[in-house]
C-alpha cells in the first residue's frame, strides 16, 4: 500500500515537473509568437491547436467521461473560463504596467491555489509547514528571476 | 495601480481555476477536463481576440501559424494535460510550485536558443527555486 502510495507520488512530482518543462518551453515559444502577432490572438490560436489534438488524442476517455456528472462538467467549465479570464486579465495588466511589475503580481499565483484550496477543499488538501515554505520560496525565486530577466 | 490590480486579479482567478480543477478531476480524467477546460476558454477568448485583432488574425502567415501550432502544443496540450495529471496524483498544494517553477526551464532553453544572458539575480532565483521544490519534493509521507 505504501509502496503504490510513494510510486503515485513520484509519478505525480514526474508529472509536475514536464508540465513545468512545457510551460517552460511555451514561454521561450511565446517570446517568438508576440514578436508577430498580439499576445491574445497567439494564446487563442494555440488553445485552438491544444485543444484539437488533445481531443483526437483522448477522443476514447471523452467518450468514456460523457457519462460524468453536471457538476464534474460545472468544475471543469468554470476552471477553463479561471485560465480564460486569467490570461485576459494578465494581457490587460500588461498593457496597463511593465512587465517587471506585472510578472512578480502574477507569480504569487501558487500562493492564491494553496490558499483557495484551504477555504474550500481543505479536506481534500492536506498542507504541512513544508509544503508552504516550499511553495513560498518557489514564488520568491521566479520573482527574482523575473526581475533579474527584466534588470 | 490598475496594472498591478489586474495582474492580482489574474493570479485570484488562476488561483481559483486549480481548485475548480481539483474538483472536476474528482469524476473525470484529466484528459477530458483539460479539453473541456481548453473549449471553455476559448468561448471566452477567441472572440476576443476576433473583435480586438481582426486584421492580425486574418493576416498571420504561415511561419507564423507553425510557431503558434507549437508553441498550443507545449503550453495546452502537454503543459495542461500533465498539470492537471499531475495534480490528480499529488493534489493541488504539492504540484502547484512544482509547476509554477516553469521560469527556470524557460530561462535554460532562452539561454541555449535564443542567447540570453545569466546575471545574478537569474542565479540567485533559479537557486531559490530549486530549494523550494526540493523542500516539497523530499517531504516524509
Amino acid at each position: 500500500m505504501k509502496a503504490g502510495t510513494n510510486r503515485t507520488h513520484v509519478i505525480g512530482y514526474l508529472l509536475a515537473t514536464g508540465a513545468s518543462i512545457s510551460y517552460g518551453a511555451s514561454l521561450v515559444l511565446a517570446k517568438q509568437v508576440v514578436e508577430d502577432v498580439p499576445a491574445l490572438v497567439g494564446s487563442s490560436i494555440g488553445m485552438i491547436f491544444g485543444m484539437l489534438v488533445l481531443g483526437v488524442i483522448s477522443a476514447k476517455d471523452m467518450t468514456r467521461d460523457r457519462k460524468a456528472s453536471r457538476r464534474s462538467f460545472m468544475w471543469a467549465g468554470l476552471s477553463g473560463l479561471a485560465a480564460g479570464s486569467g490570461i485576459a486579465l494578465m494581457f490587460m495588466a500588461m498593457s496597463k504596467a511593465p512587465v517587471v511589475v506585472v510578472a512578480p503580481m502574477i507569480a504569487v499565483n501558487p500562493l492564491t491555489a494553496i490558499l483557495f484550496g484551504q477555504i474550500f477543499i481543505r479536506n481534500m488538501e492536506r498542507l504541512t509547514p513544508r509544503i508552504l515554505g516550499g511553495a513560498l520560496l518557489v514564488v520568491v525565486g521566479v520573482i527574482i528571476i523575473s526581475l533579474g530577466r527584466n534588470a | 495601480m490598475t496594472g498591478i490590480l489586474l495582474a492580482l486579479a489574474a493570479a485570484l482567478v488562476w488561483g481559483m481555476g486549480n481548485v475548480w480543477v481539483r474538483l472536476a478531476l474528482q469524476g473525470m480524467r484529466p484528459t477530458t477536463v483539460s479539453v473541456f477546460s481548453l473549449f471553455v476558454g476559448l468561448l471566452l477568448l477567441f472572440p476576443l481576440a476576433l473583435i480586438l485583432h481582426w486584421d492580425d488574425v486574418t493576416g498571420i502567415t504561415s511561419g507564423v501559424m507553425l510557431t503558434i501550432f507549437f508553441y498550443g502544443m507545449a503550453n495546452f496540450l502537454t503543459g495542461r494535460f500533465l498539470n492537471y495529471s499531475s495534480i490528480s496524483r499529488i493534489g493541488l498544494n504539492r504540484a502547484i510550485p512544482i509547476v509554477a517553477s516553469s521560469p527556470i526551464f524557460a530561462l535554460a532553453l532562452a539561454v541555449m536558443f535564443l542567447d540570453e544572458s545569466v546575471n545574478a539575480f537569474i542565479i540567485l532565483g533559479t537557486l531559490v527555486v530549486m530549494a523550494g521544490v526540493l523542500v516539497i519534493v523530499t517531504e516524509r509521507r
